[in-house]
């Protein structure tokens, strides 16, 4: 059975292109969100087995977003799609309960890397 | 800023990033990147200008893109809808 992903993202470009690299590396998206809050109700609703999230969004945020999905359920697989990836990003990042990052533009070796680590793949 | 590449791709897009990142740091008020050289554009790309777009949103900078004249890059624009997004 395929691994169900989240999309949070704000742009709907990068919903669709990273959307695209996902389905192509086996995994299906079972739901997209426009902003965290969206996002940490379409986590309750569909309980996908990973969620791929952008930072900056409006209304709430990645950090945000991360931490409501947390208190729901601390098994949570979270990983974050940022712009910048220094050690201080990642140590915020990871603070929050989000198991990876990875640095925007995404790709299909990079989310591959990233699932392979997580031993999806 | 003016693009060097051709195109632009998974092999240059690092390259990319890091310069426009480096010429950010000097932005006060707006930003400018020229695609006269550039005939075509991956996927990645596209995530960079999205992303670029999001940052200069946050820090109040105008995003001005000039000379998009390849046609590949126009109907990828258009396929993904990003024409309004980008302030084309």
């Amino acid at each position: 059975m395929a691994i169900k992903v989240l999309l949070v993202d704000d742009a709907r470009a990068s919903r669709m292109i990273v959307g695209k690299i996902v389905k192509k590396l086996g995994f299906e998206i079972i739901a997209e969100a426009q902003n965290g809050e969206l996002g940490f109700e379409a986590y309750k609703e569909f309980k996908p087995d990973l969620v791929l999230s952008d930072v900056e969004m409006p209304v709430l945020d990645g950090y945000g977003m991360v931490k409501k999905i947390i208190e729901y359920d601390e098994n949570a697989n979270i990983v974050m799609i940022t712009s910048v990836v220094n050690a201080q990003l990642i140590q915020k990042i990871l603070s929050t309960g989000a198991i990876d990052a990875v640095r925007k533009p995404v790709n299909e070796l990079k989310l591959k890397k990233i699932f392979d680590e997580l031993d999806y793949l | 800023m003016k693009i060097s590449f051709k195109e632009i791709s998974i092999y240059n897009i690092e390259s990319l990033q890091q310069d426009i990142l480096s010429e950010l740091k000097t932005a006060k008020t707006s930003f400018l990147l020229d695609f006269e050289e550039v005939s075509r554009m991956d996927l990645n790309s596209i995530q960079l200008l999205i992303s670029l777009k999001k940052y200069c949103q946050n820090n109040d900078l105008s995003l001005e893109l000039k000379h998009i004249n390849a046609r590949q890059i126009k109907q990828m624009f258009r396929t993904l809808n990003l024409n309004d997004f980008l302030g084309i």
